[in-house]
């Protein structure tokens, strides 16, 4: 896997340009601005995406065909593309989480805690996209992978919107159930969250390694 | 080593190869106890299949002309004056054939054939 | 080495069906048409595609059971992928030295500075000969066992061809116990290169042969139709109706040269069997 990795870096390399205008842009909304949250989620996302570009790398010019006779397994393969994404999005997210701080801190506006609260709370959600973007993107390929994507997207809105039309016809109030759950302690909300999101994670990776196991080159 | 092949000839490659050995250990260059290329590196040289390369040194070790320690290589064997004149008289036998054809072609008839020859043997 | 036993695949207009064996210390070639089934049963060989009925056994392991550890003792060109044209030289040394317990640097960096590939340009800039032997060099340079060249040499002029084949005998000089298994179009490459040949066509392995064997004795007879019909067919294997009469495959060379030595007889090379493998009528 350490070649892949080598590989992978070898080619973001010649993204460097397009890394440090991001960087830039999200210093400087959070610097100019007083919307924190925007880029806090905004970075991270962009820089897991990275990883899938990876595997857009590999598909082209049929890359993958040679690839695949390489000294890998199917699995290290999967396994490699997630770390990437790990990787590249987590480091974001701390650099985006201590920009934030940082410029809060320096503006004196809002607190902490919140900013934390929410960084917290991107974390999953950073987690639960890239669980999803992946298998797709290693069943249907970049173009189609993207489409995929967009129509699930689509679908989990359209059902969320659904059930809240039908919950507002039963009479069922929504924002009072959510009121009623902050009693409980943010810590153990955020805790359920996260530990949803690995679970997902972690079917998404079998997912995957499936896939690639099956695919056929 | 000097070996030539002409791949545009009837004559089978082994056999050329075979042939001109057989020469070069006659003319003495190669010498008793001299290392033969090995199968890889001849057949590289000559751009022609390892096998071929392969039957050829088989075939003179068949003969008596080589012989092959396995892990050293192939070996010139020790001068065989014997051998060697058997294969000088294949030889002779050989362009004598090719003089009576050529007598055969121009018209000449096997009498005539045979005068020249006893000529030449007691002159 | 490798061996392959009914190797059954079905597509929609396309039927494979093939067995094939490449021995210790041999090189090995395969040869056919476009679509009659080479990249078909390479792909099978080296795990892209699957296997279908039929087994594979690669270094006497099932190819089901491979592990990339096993996959350090292969080679492999193929000739539409290779890695990613935006990598350079330089990017693929740390991958190949990450990848291959036995990668050898040394050689592998006096081959690209002998060839002249640039260690710093993107490897989409290459021209098509630098790509190919870029390939063949990523390929031997990690002490492999077994080489898997699909058409390594396609596209490349005369004296390119001719330093990769160069490199390859080189290889095979260097260990007598590694083995390739080649396909490729140029009949060339076979003769100069192969110690034994597998002619597909149609998804079958029409014929199997020592290249010696091939040129020493197989041979083109063009005869007249008279000449035909008076001629022993008992050694003729196929045979093809000419403007001028019949041109006939024969593997008994010595026997036409001997008992008809009026009529035309030509050196069998691997273009002429193919061609009259495929399409001449079988005797």
């Amino acid at each position: 896997m350490k070649g892949l990795l080598v590989k992978d870096f070898k080619l973001m390399k010649g993204q460097k340009n397009f890394f440090l205008i991001i960087a830039a842009i999200a210093a400087s909304t959070a610097f100019f601005s007083d919307d924190t949250s925007f880029f806090m989620g905004f970075l991270p996302f962009i820089l897991s995406m990275f990883a899938l570009s990876t595997i857009s790398y590999d598909e082209f010019d049929n890359g993958n065909a040679f690839l695949f006779t390489l000294p890998i397994s199917r699995t290290g393969y999967t396994i490699e593309k997630y770390c990437l994404a790990l990787m590249f999005g987590g480091s974001a997210w701390i650099f985006a989480t201590f920009l934030a701080v940082i410029s809060n801190a320096l503006k004196g506006t809002a607190d902490i805690k919140e900013i934390l609260i929410s960084s917290l709370i991107i974390l999953p959600i950073l987690i639960v996209i890239q669980s999803l973007m992946i298998p797709f993107h290693l069943k249907f390929g970049g173009e189609k992978g993207r489409l995929a994507l967009i129509g699930v997207f689509g679908i989990i809105s359209v059902i969320g919107i659904a059930a809240i039309k039908v919950s507002e016809m039963l009479g069922v109030n929504i924002p009072d159930i959510i009121n009623h759950i902050s009693v409980l302690s943010m810590g153990v909300i955020v805790a359920i969250i996260v530990m949803a999101a690995v679970v997902i994670l972690l079917i998404s990776i079998k997912t995957s390694s499936s896939i690639m196991n099956h695919k056929e080159f | 080593m000097k070996v030539i092949i002409n791949t545009s000839l009837m004559v089978p490659i082994y056999e050329q190869i075979t042939d001109q050995i057989k020469t070069l250990i006659r003319n003495g260059e190669l010498k008793e106890n001299d290392n033969l290329p090995s199968v890889r590196t001849l057949s590289k040289e000559l751009k022609i299949s390892a096998l071929t390369v392969k039957k050829a040194y088989d075939s003179l070790e068949s003969e008596g002309f080589t012989i092959t320690v396995h892990g050293k290589g192939t070996y010139v064997a020790a001068a065989n004056p014997e051998l060697l004149l058997e294969e000088q008289k294949k030889e002779l036998e050989a362009d004598l054939e090719q003089a009576i054809q050529k007598g055969r072609r121009c018209g000449i008839s096997n009498e005539d054939i045979r005068s020249l020859f006893e000529l030449i043997l007691e002159g | 080495m490798l061996k392959i036993e009914h190797l059954k695949k079905h597509y929609n207009n396309f039927s494979l069906n093939c067995s094939l064996e490449v021995h210790k210390g041999c090189v090995t070639g395969l040869v056919g048409q476009n679509g009659a089934g080479k990249s078909t049963t390479f792909k099978a060989v080296l795990g892209l595609v699957s296997a279908g009925s039929g087994s594979i056994t690669v270094f006497g392991k099932d190819l089901k059971d491979f592990t990339p550890e096993d996959r350090e003792d292969l080679g492999v060109v193929l000739a539409d992928s290779g890695f990613s044209g935006y990598l350079t030289v330089n990017d693929i040394i740390p991958v190949l030295k990450n990848m291959y317990r036995h990668f050898d640097y040394t050689f592998f960096t006096e081959q690209v500075k002998k060839f002249h590939l640039p260690l710093d340009k993107k490897i989409k800039e290459f021209s098509t000969g630098m790509k190919a032997k870029l390939k063949v060099i990523v390929a031997v340079s990690h002490n492999a066992r077994l080489l898997i060249l699909d058409e390594p040499t396609a596209g490349l002029d005369v004296i390119a061809r001719d330093e990769l084949l160069e490199m390859l005998r080189n290889f095979m000089e260097t260990d007598e116990e590694r083995s390739i298994l080649i396909s490729s179009h140029i009949s060339s490459d076979l003769e100069t290169l192969c110690d034994d040949i597998y002619m597909i066509d149609n998804g079958q392995v029409v014929l199997h042969e020592d290249t010696d064997v091939l040129l020493g004795s197989y041979a083109l007879l063009k005869v007249s139709e008279e000449q035909f019909n008076k001629l022993d067919q008992q050694f003729i294997v196929c045979s093809k109706k000419e403007s001028y009469g019949y041109s006939c495959l024969t593997n008994q060379k010595q026997y036409y040269i001997e008992n008809y030595p009026k009529i035309a007889i030509e050196k069998g090379t691997v273009d002429e069997v193919i061609t009259m493998m495929v399409r001449g009528q079988k005797s």
